[in-house]
């Protein structure tokens, strides 16, 4: 028989039997449902990890003190990183080509009667550049599918020069909250105001911005922020030298983890770090790429995505042992059909075929409309877990092809032993 | 009489049946010329259905030959048994055995599609066929009826058109009058009379005299083997 004409029998033995296909495809719906659901799950908690780690470029490595406890205080466990160490590193570091350096602070701004306690960061001349790219944030109304650029984040003026940041200018950019708190609606630049009893004068303004995915919980709130050049921060604010956070961008993101032990190397120099007596570094600071981050937690991301599509699977395996008894009960019902069939000349892979496409039809519609069900309970399951759920694009075959193959794993027994029914016996049975 | 369509030599099946041997068919030589018209008689456990199914290829003899057409059958793998069966052997049934959801003209054309030489011959060829089969058995008007919804007599006239769809070598009925009235199995026993003057050969397999005599030849069974064998020179009614 031709494999059409096959597939038309074996689509006419699915629908003599309405009902039951249908209860029978029920299980494939809810295993392929289920699987589909499940990997969502797994697929947007990596993605809330990947974005919450977004402000890490690729091409960054994260340089921070290693922190120790000394008397229920944290402490830097060696000596700070110094405002220094982040200078020099461009010039001595072949893979390092910029360092951004950051650092924080409090002080009582004022501004003729109006007086707030405000967060000061201290940055360096590339801190807007490295924000815009970590595409957090855009301006407010910002077009879709336009590329950020720096300009866009200043509604007015400019921000700091590398040689301002050098010569610890008392200069600041303040956010767009920042200006209305303190000036009202008049305009800022030009104007000096008192950053605790130091005179300090306005530069620029960010433009109003947002976070541009509402979902993310992790916001830096750009608008009610007041810019310095670290510094500056550093001289005003600190008695003591403060340890400043340095992020270094790599000149070649391939050559990263190289670029790291270079960076090491530099840091144990100016630290005069020496291997103690069993041969080992013991670092007063610690390295961190995007890559380190992510692999771990990524790994424990891919652990749970795996976790759930394995209870998932369970579903699909009962479904398809559903499959099989009911194809089994099929072959015994329809005995005598197959011995029919077997008389007038069907062969023993027309029999075959017949049962299998029988089965494999019923996992077929039980897993399209489980895709269905699937897609349509994510935001079900998104809703269940803190809005994390995003549709795996490979789950889609992934499940389709499982529930097809577990239609023709689960009927294939069925199918051989249709095929093996002797034609006699068949014939007379009752 | 022509070539012999059927040719059976020594042909002998053998159950094993725990410890002892039963020997269903013992040693059975038969011919039957092309065009014949055979009633295969005999008490039940005489060994005619076992004979029946050697003959339509359904089973394999444990000793002999069996010529079909000329050709040697008896060993023939299991797939090529099926495909002797699809080409040169129409069954017909006490209890007709058509396919409950197919309609009559679908019942009909079955054989046709399980024809593995077939390709190339379109659907529209095989729906032809099958219409030629429905009018020789005089039920066009029932093509697209399914078999519940016909009488008793009108499912064994559908089942006698599938049995000729293929233009067979040889007709194999297995008591087809015997889920019918006296009526309606005279007027079987006519159409398959009628099918054999236009040139079939066709054996029936009956216990029934009344059947038998609608042959031309009789063949008598009795503990496996032919025991007796009468002929008439024409067609009583």
């Amino acid at each position: 028989m031709s494999f059409w004409n096959i597939f038309l029998t074996a689509l006419r033995g699915v629908s003599s039997n309405k009902l039951r296909s249908a209860l029978t495809t029920l299980g494939i719906i809810i295993g392929v449902a289920s699987v589909i659901a499940m990997l969502a799950l797994g697929n947007g908690a990596r993605a809330a990890v990947e974005s919450r780690f977004r402000f890490l470029g690729a091409d960054q490595v994260q340089i921070s003190p290693e922190m120790a406890l000394d008397n229920g205080e944290l402490v830097s466990a060696g000596e700070i990183l110094s405002y220094e160490d982040g200078l020099r590193m461009p010039a001595s570091v072949p893979l390092v080509n910029q360092v951004d350096m950051a650092v924080g602070g409090t002080a009582k701004i004022r501004y003729g009667r109006a007086a707030n306690d405000m967060s000061i960061s201290g940055v360096t001349a590339d801190a807007l550049e490295t924000i815009a790219s970590a595409g957090e944030m855009q301006p407010v109304s910002w077009p879709e599918g336009v590329p950020l650029t720096v300009d866009a984040f200043l509604a007015m003026g400019r921000f700091f020069t590398p040689a301002e940041v050098l010569e610890s200018a008392e200069i600041c950019v303040i956010g767009s909250k920042t200006a209305l708190d303190l000036f009202g609606g008049d305009n800022p630049i030009g104007e000096t105001v008192w950053v605790n009893r130091e005179r300090c004068q306005v530069i620029g303004v960010l433009s109003e911005m947002e976070s541009t995915d509402p979902s993310q919980r992790y916001t830096r709130n750009l608008n009610e922020s007041f810019f310095m050049p670290v510094s500056t921060v550093i001289e005003m604010l600190y008695q003591e030298e403060p340890s400043v956070s340095l992020t270094a961008h790599v000149t070649d993101e391939s050559r990263i983890d190289e670029a790291k032990a270079q960076i090491a190397a530099y840091l144990r120099q100016r630290h005069a770090i020496e291997k103690n007596a069993a041969g080992e570094y013991v670092d007063d600071f610690n390295l961190t790429t995007r890559k380190d981050i992510l692999g771990a937690q990524q790994e424990a991301a891919q652990t749970f995505s795996l976790l759930l599509a394995a209870m998932a699977s369970v579903s699909l395996v009962v479904g398809g042992i559903g499959i099989m008894n009911v194809m089994l009960v099929s072959v015994t019902e329809r005995t005598r059909e197959i011995g029919v069939r077997m008389a007038i000349g069907a062969s023993t892979a027309d029999i075959t075929w017949q049962f299998l496409l029988e089965a494999a039809l019923i996992s077929a519609g039980g897993g399209l409309l489980g895709l269905v069900v699937g897609i349509l309970s994510i935001p079900l399951a998104a809703a269940l877990n803190q809005g994390m759920a995003l549709l795996e694009p490979n789950s889609i075959p992934l499940a389709l092809g499982v529930a097809l193959l577990t239609g023709i794993a689960f009927g294939l027994y069925p199918a051989l032993r249709a095929a093996r029914l002797d034609p006699i016996e068949a014939l007379r049975y009752e | 009489m022509s070539q012999a369509v059927i040719q059976t030599v020594n042909l002998t099946k053998t159950y094993t049946m725990g410890e002892s041997e039963v020997h269903a068919l013992s040693h059975v030589n038969l011919a039957i010329e092309g065009g014949d018209f055979v009633a295969l008689m005999g008490a039940s456990g005489s060994g005619k259905s076992t004979l029946l199914h050697l003959l339509g290829c359904l089973d394999t003899p444990s000793e002999g030959q069996y010529y079909l057409e000329g050709r040697d059958v008896g060993m023939l793998s299991k797939d090529e048994r099926a495909r002797v069966r699809n080409q040169k052997i129409g069954f017909i049934f006490q209890n007709f055995n058509l396919l409950p959801h197919l309609t009559a003209l679908e019942n009909v054309a079955l054989p046709l599609l399980y024809q593995k030489n077939g390709a190339g011959r379109g659907q529209a060829s095989i729906q032809e066929r099958a219409n030629e089969a429905l009018e020789q058995v005089g039920l066009v008007k029932r093509a697209n009826h399914l078999p519940t919804e016909l009488s008793g007599g009108e499912r064994q006239r559908i089942a006698i058109a599938r049995a000729l769809v293929t233009s067979p070598a040889l007709l194999l009925a297995d008591e087809p009058t015997g889920n019918l009235d006296s009526a309606t199995g005279a007027d079987i026993m006519g159409l398959l009379a009628a099918l054999w003057r236009e040139g079939r050969t066709i054996l029936v397999v009956t216990h029934d005299a009344q059947v038998a005599a609608f042959t031309r030849r009789i063949l008598q069974m009795r503990d496996g083997q032919i025991v007796g064998e009468l002929c008439h020179s024409g067609i009583s009614s």
